[in-house]
């Protein structure tokens, strides 16, 4: 099946926000006006273009993406990536080429970190039609 | 990169037939028909871009929002293509010139904005979206993704006569605020009404029949914009 290419017009951008990522789940907020958690809508999946995560100590950690259902009280994340290494004080990039993450509806994107106060997450996103698995 | 081959074969052009049928969708008998011929027609695309074209638009809302300060509302019901760069172009497409016509296609940016079309604030039904509407909205109309901005799906066709403006429902699908644009592909024409005859024979070798408005009150096309304007009924068509 050909690969989806999503026009340059739906792509947007998540982030961690004013806080890095620590130790707790935390959610991934709409780059923009609405600077909210982005919960999948009904009939669309959310898909990870690219993901950019910075390392903001001098220690190697690691850092996982989830999906949770909720992004409010305790989020219990239902499914989750592997736990992708970031070298000290430096940067990863992973493309939608080397690794798919998706989130179905209803749930939205969360990272944690193996460290307190460690990451900073930036993700090119974009919705496509249909459901999906939860990550 | 833009193409128009989904609707290039849909293009009206000289000498070809527009039939429109009112009504009898529920009741076939009753259906009423007229018709054209495209005398002269050119086609022409306009980018509209909502941020620029439309006083004072902010982005839709997301999805399940209410809009704050900063957000127009995620569904906007019978909005109307003004021009803000071109003075005093309030309607696009409330065209006013005896005999004009406008065939109009369009792709949708982003994806997630979901569009439906309304002639003279009534739901249409044309060949491919003969379904009136209810509350189920999210389920009818035209996607992004159905019709991506470079590339117009055939399925967003609509006719615009003259005093019969067109405007659209929209909606974000989408937990994003959203700025919508359009790429249309407008093919300007002017019609010569068909004779009864004409009309007859268009009807009975079974070239596509459009509908104006919703399948149960279609909206009719005057006389005083196309002087000559033959009306047959169902039965001066097919007899019985």
């Amino acid at each position: 099946m050909e690969k989806y290419e999503p026009p340059e017009y739906d792509l947007f951008n998540l982030n961690n926000g004013s806080t890095a990522i620590g130790t707790t789940p935390a959610p991934l907020l709409y780059e923009g006006q609405a600077n909210a958690a982005v919960i999948v809508p009904p009939d669309l999946t959310l898909r990870v273009k690219q993901v950019v995560i910075q390392n903001a100590t001098t220690s190697l950690i690691t850092v996982q993406l989830l999906a949770v259902s909720t992004v409010s009280g305790a989020p219990t994340p239902v499914a989750k990536t592997p736990p992708i290494p970031v070298p000290a004080s430096s940067a990863v990039t992973l493309d939608e080429d080397e690794w798919s993450i998706s989130v179905k509806s209803g749930y939205s994107l969360v990272a944690v970190s193996s460290a307190a106060n460690s990451a900073n997450v930036f993700v090119k996103a974009y919705f496509v039609k249909g459901t999906g698995s939860p990550i | 990169m833009e193409s128009f081959e989904r609707v290039d074969d849909r293009l009206l052009r000289n000498g070809q037939y527009l039939l429109v049928s009112y009504s009898g969708a529920k009741n076939p008998a009753q259906a009423m028909f007229t018709g054209f011929r495209v005398v002269k027609h050119n086609v022409t695309t306009l980018y509209y871009n909502f941020a620029t074209e439309v006083p004072n638009f902010l982005p839709m809302a997301p999805y399940g929002t209410s809009p704050g300060p900063t957000n127009s509302p995620p569904y906007i019901d019978n909005f109307s293509f003004s021009l803000q760069e071109v003075k005093n172009v309030t309607d696009m497409f409330d065209i006013t010139k005896t005999g004009d016509a406008y065939q109009v296609f369009y792709g949708i940016s982003p994806s997630y904005l979901r569009v439906m079309n309304k002639v003279q604030r009534q739901f249409v039904s044309v060949l491919e979206q003969n379904i009136y509407p209810s509350n189920s909205f999210v389920e009818m109309g035209v996607d992004g993704f159905q019709s991506p901005l470079n590339n117009p799906s055939e399925k967003t066709e609509f006719i615009v006569f003259v005093n019969l403006t067109y405007n659209v429902t929209l909606m974000n699908t989408a937990t994003i605020p959203i700025m919508p644009a359009f790429n249309f592909v407008v093919n300007r024409m002017i019609l010569e009404p068909l004779g009864q005859a004409e009309l007859k024979k268009a009807i009975l070798a079974g070239f596509p029949i459009r509908s104006l408005g919703a399948v149960d009150s279609s909206i009719m096309i005057s006389p005083d914009n196309y002087p000559g304007l033959v009306t047959l009924s169902y039965r001066e068509i097919y007899g019985g």
